[in-house]
């Protein structure tokens, strides 16, 4: 099966735990918006270490957090941001695993020989 | 379940707005008032925030990091009240001057929109990982 879809399955899965990894960091920004001294978590893909690593997914990613703000309250949120960057990944992560799921249906169509 | 976690984190974030928009309305209902239980004018509230670890961590690395919200206690203004001469009034001190809370009705609406923006946020992060889960369910049909 490999040979037919190469590692896009895998791939796929590692960047769908990335992303929704990310998404819980988005999350906690967005909920800590008002927290006085809050500083803001992000998390970054770093494929050369995935690469390093194998197939181990938790260690394809770094949690980074931000510097400290320069509002008066010391919080480095600006919440509109973590919103727009929320959305966006989470249409990532949707797009993934609509691709995911066509490579499962393109499976059983090709052991099954029949269309859908 | 993995997702469930970060609807944790949000709805933390839910609960906290909510408070926070209590003690607005709590200080604009109160901003005339100069009798409480506790002797004098009514002082305004504020919720303060504080961050707190997740209980059950979903990645090793984001679980020491990720935090939700909760409200760690509620300051109430250490100030004394603003004095308005008012001999006429029933709670007016013997030289007529009256206690009146210290609340500035455009500090408390700046607050209550700010916090319905923030519990929009919140609620935004609630529909996307419902759309999240939605998507990774139809992997398998």
């Amino acid at each position: 099966m490999n040979r037919i879809y190469g590692t896009a399955i895998p791939d796929l899965e590692t960047q769908m735990r990335f992303r929704m990894v990310r998404q819980g960091a988005l999350a906690s920004n967005v909920a800590n918006a008002d927290t006085p001294n809050y500083r803001r978590l992000d998390v970054t893909f770093e494929e050369a270490l995935h690469q390093a690593n194998g197939a181990d997914p938790s260690a394809a990613h770094r949690v980074t957090r931000g510097p400290r703000g320069t509002r008066p309250d010391g919080n480095g949120v600006d919440r509109d941001q973590e919103v727009i960057g929320m959305v966006r990944n989470a249409g990532a992560f949707q797009d993934m695993a609509t691709v995911l799921a066509r490579i499962y249906v393109m499976r059983r169509m090709a052991a099954t020989g029949q269309l859908s | 379940m993995q997702l469930g976690d970060i609807s944790d984190v949000a709805m933390s974030g839910l609960v906290a707005q909510r408070a926070r928009m209590a003690t607005a309305a709590s200080n604009l209902a109160n901003a005339e008032t100069t009798r409480t239980p506790q002797g004098g004018a009514y002082r305004r509230r504020d919720p303060v925030f504080e961050t707190q670890r997740l209980g059950d961590p979903f990645d090793q690395q984001l679980g020491k990091a990720l935090q939700r919200v909760h409200v760690s206690s509620v300051a109430v203004d250490s100030q004394p009240g603003i004095q308005r001469f008012d001999p006429g009034h029933p709670d007016a001190s013997a030289d007529g001057y009256v206690e009146l809370p210290r609340v500035s009705v455009v500090e408390e609406l700046t607050n209550v929109l700010s916090a319905g923006r923030s519990f929009e946020a919140n609620l935004v992060i609630l529909r996307k990982v419902r759309e999240m889960a939605e998507a990774a369910m139809q992997i398998g049909r």
